[in-house]
């Protein structure tokens, strides 16, 4: 059944969006309002009505500031997973129109914010193409908060620009992307919640088809959900974008100058990132033949890299990786909020099959799985992971 | 404006250029050889053309009432997919059309900066009008053949952004949804009317039905980048001939 959202007014029921993807039909209005009658229904009786399943499907309702309700069918049987999808999805909501106007439901004018829910479609769409349904059935929300970091060479260098660029235009909150993963962001971009970070990345990739720059008003679901922002992000060459989380001014025409006064002079640094193709940084290639590649997590911010060697296969190296991350590795990493707890569990784990080994190792804040050939002794493999770790995190010119 | 000559369209211009070999061997460099569409260029890119083709930049802005397609001809114009459901565009877009001209016998390479901007963003957002109109060298208002209200709604617009102006933009008027074979709701009549009284061609496009994105989307395109590069030459020119004697 793929997944399916809908979106319905909490008071009156009556329906805002309903998206789905997968290759499946879109859910008959009569089985909707079937879905948010029980709930109501539940509503009215004082009791919660919070989820339900089939052997390989889960229902989940969510009603947000009194004013929303939210309902996420998926053929899945992960709660968890679909109940981040829905915060997922409040805050994009939260994102495009605000708080005020998702609080002041009952007394705005509904088909207005239908219209203007539409605006964030593309957005949604990529939210729920994230959520990979594979044959596994799994949702790997884990990867939902986690925003794509790609490393260059030079990053120092490109972080000096950003910063020049980020004064020019008056924000503490700048980013350059490739794509829609992160080259460099200056410390503001790092302070705001992996979430907020996460749908900005995408909102870029989602609005920046087709055109070269863009001007958009943004609310900050956590930081700032009254207060709108405009983001403003210009195309620098094919691929790479500047964006930047504005006030008022400066104006978008002001902003592409700034961008050419501080860019231009940089162009071969700017087209370096263009060719930062997700290899193995050139000394761990050189010093370690066994390395197939390498996922690098920082927990706290929320980001990652996913390297691979040159000779690896990218899909299947990537694909092993991240499975081995949902499966093994993530349990490593202690929850949110109890961090002060007696926490007994292990720092170091890993897999071997026929043709790689994996090995994780969880350190200060930092979580590395590195894919092996499989000829490597496991002992060893303890060892590199170690050294990788330290190399990555020492390097200078990186900038993790 | 009244004043002004009125020229005739391609006389300036080299209207057939693009298909003569030099126009085709020049528009080489504009093709996305992924796709085989138009590319677009990052603000530090520009076409790789011969360096020594002169290129002008041009702001434009594009208004007109929400769904009559001004997206979509923006997107037309840029060689590029159009979206394919509607979606009302969020906050300002902006696309940079590179666009090779002959004029008389010299090539120029012209930026057609496009602005557009969603309605209902405009309505929420006051900073979004200025900044679209601000400095702009021409506005093209579209209107749909199939809404009425769109087509009586462009004389506002134009007096919108034409008053309180030293330097007025030129004012271009396309006219989508045109099709022979239905019912229009604006007549060709009211059009020629309009089109005396405001002295402009009014130029009218209508979604290409092909799924074929290739080559030939640039030769039905041509006709509609060459007049817009017309236009703005001739702006500048009147503008160089008015202010002449003062420098
Ligand atoms: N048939 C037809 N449809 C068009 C034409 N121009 C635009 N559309 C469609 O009208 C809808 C609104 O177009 P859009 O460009 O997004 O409108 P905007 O709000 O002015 O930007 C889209 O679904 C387009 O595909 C046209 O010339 N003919
Ligand atoms: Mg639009």
């Amino acid at each position: 059944m793929g997944v399916h959202v809908m979106a319905l007014t909490l008071s009156g029921g009556l329906p805002l969006f309903s998206r789905q993807i997968g290759n499946s039909q879109p859910l008959p209005f009569s089985l909707i309002a079937s879905l948010n009658g029980v709930h109501m229904f539940c509503n009215s009786q004082q009791s919660g009505l919070r989820s339900t399943c089939t052997q390989d499907s889960t229902v989940v309702w969510k009603d947000y500031e009194d004013s929303i309700t939210l309902i996420v069918a998926a053929s899945t049987t992960s709660e968890a997973a679909l109940s981040e999808l829905m915060n997922c999805i409040f805050n994009t909501i939260v994102l495009t129109v605000g708080l005020e106007e998702v609080r002041g439901l009952q007394t705005r004018n509904i088909e207005r914010l239908k219209r203007e829910l539409r605006s964030c479609f593309p957005l949604m769409d990529k939210i729920l193409d994230a959520v990979d349904l594979g044959d596994r059935n799994v949702v790997p929300t884990d990867f939902m908060s986690m925003v794509e970091t790609v490393i260059c060479s030079d990053s120092l260098s490109l972080k000096n620009c950003l910063g020049v660029f980020a004064e020019c235009v008056e924000s503490l909150f700048a980013c350059l992307m490739l794509n829609s993963c992160i080259v460099v962001a200056t410390g503001g971009w790092w302070e705001l919640m992996p979430e907020e970070r996460k749908l900005l990345a995408l909102l870029v990739d989602s609005s920046s088809t087709d055109c070269t720059s863009i001007d958009v008003p943004v609310f900050l679901p956590c930081k700032s959900p009254t207060v709108p922002f405009r983001l403003v992000a210009v195309c620098l060459i094919s691929g790479v974008w500047v964006a930047a989380l504005c006030g008022p001014s400066p104006a978008l025409s002001a902003v592409e100058q700034f961008c050419a006064k501080v860019w231009r002079p940089a162009i071969d640094l700017v087209r370096s990132v263009q060719s930062a193709p997700r290899f193995l940084p050139q000394g761990l290639q050189q010093n370690h033949h066994c390395i197939i590649g390498l996922l690098l997590v920082q927990c706290t911010l929320q980001k990652y890299i996913l390297n691979r060697s040159q000779s690896a296969n990218r899909k299947e190296a990537g694909d092993v990786l991240r499975t081995f991350y949902h499966q093994a590795a993530s349990l490593l990493v202690p929850p949110k909020n109890n961090a002060a707890s007696s926490d007994t569990r292990g720092l170091e784990t890993y897999w071997c099959s026929e043709y790689h080994k994996l090995h994780a190792l969880y350190e200060k804040d930092n979580l590395l799985c590195v894919l092996y050939t499989s000829a490597l002794p496991n002992s060893t493999m303890r060892l590199v992971t170690r050294q990788t770790l330290q190399t990555l995190l020492s390097d200078k010119q990186l900038c993790w | 404006m009244d004043q002004m000559p009125a020229h005739v369209v391609g006389s300036i211009v080299q209207m057939d250029w693009h298909s003569t070999a030099e126009g085709e061997t020049v528009l080489q460099h504009f093709y996305n050889p992924q796709t085989s569409g138009r590319k677009l260029f990052g603000l530090l890119e520009r076409p790789p053309v011969a360096p020594h083709i002169e290129e002008v930049s041009y702001k434009l802005f594009f208004a007109g009432k929400a769904g009559v397609g001004k997206t979509a001809t923006i997107s037309r114009l840029a060689g590029t997919l159009p979206p394919a459901g509607y979606i009302e565009t969020t906050g300002i877009r902006k696309t940079n059309i590179y666009w090779p001209v002959k004029i008389w016998d010299k090539i120029i390479l012209f930026r057609l900066q496009c602005w557009d901007a969603g309605e209902h963003a405009v309505k929420k957002y006051g900073h979004i009008f200025p900044s679209c109109k601000a400095k702009s060298d021409g506005v093209v208002i579209i209107f749909s053949f199939m809404d009425e209200s769109s087509f009586a709604e462009v004389p506002n617009i134009i007096s919108k952004v034409t008053k309180d102006d030293q330097s007025p933009p030129a004012v271009m008027v396309f006219g989508t949804r045109f099709c022979l074979s239905s019912k229009l709701e604006v007549s060709l009549n009211e059009i020629k009317e309009f089109e005396q009284k405001y002295h402009v061609n009014v130029m009218k496009v209508n979604k290409v039905t092909s799924i074929s994105h290739d080559r030939n989307e640039v030769h039905r395109t041509a006709p509609l980048l060459n007049a817009i590069c017309e236009k703005l030459w001739i702006r500048d020119q009147e503008y160089i001939l008015k202010n002449g004697m003062t420098v």
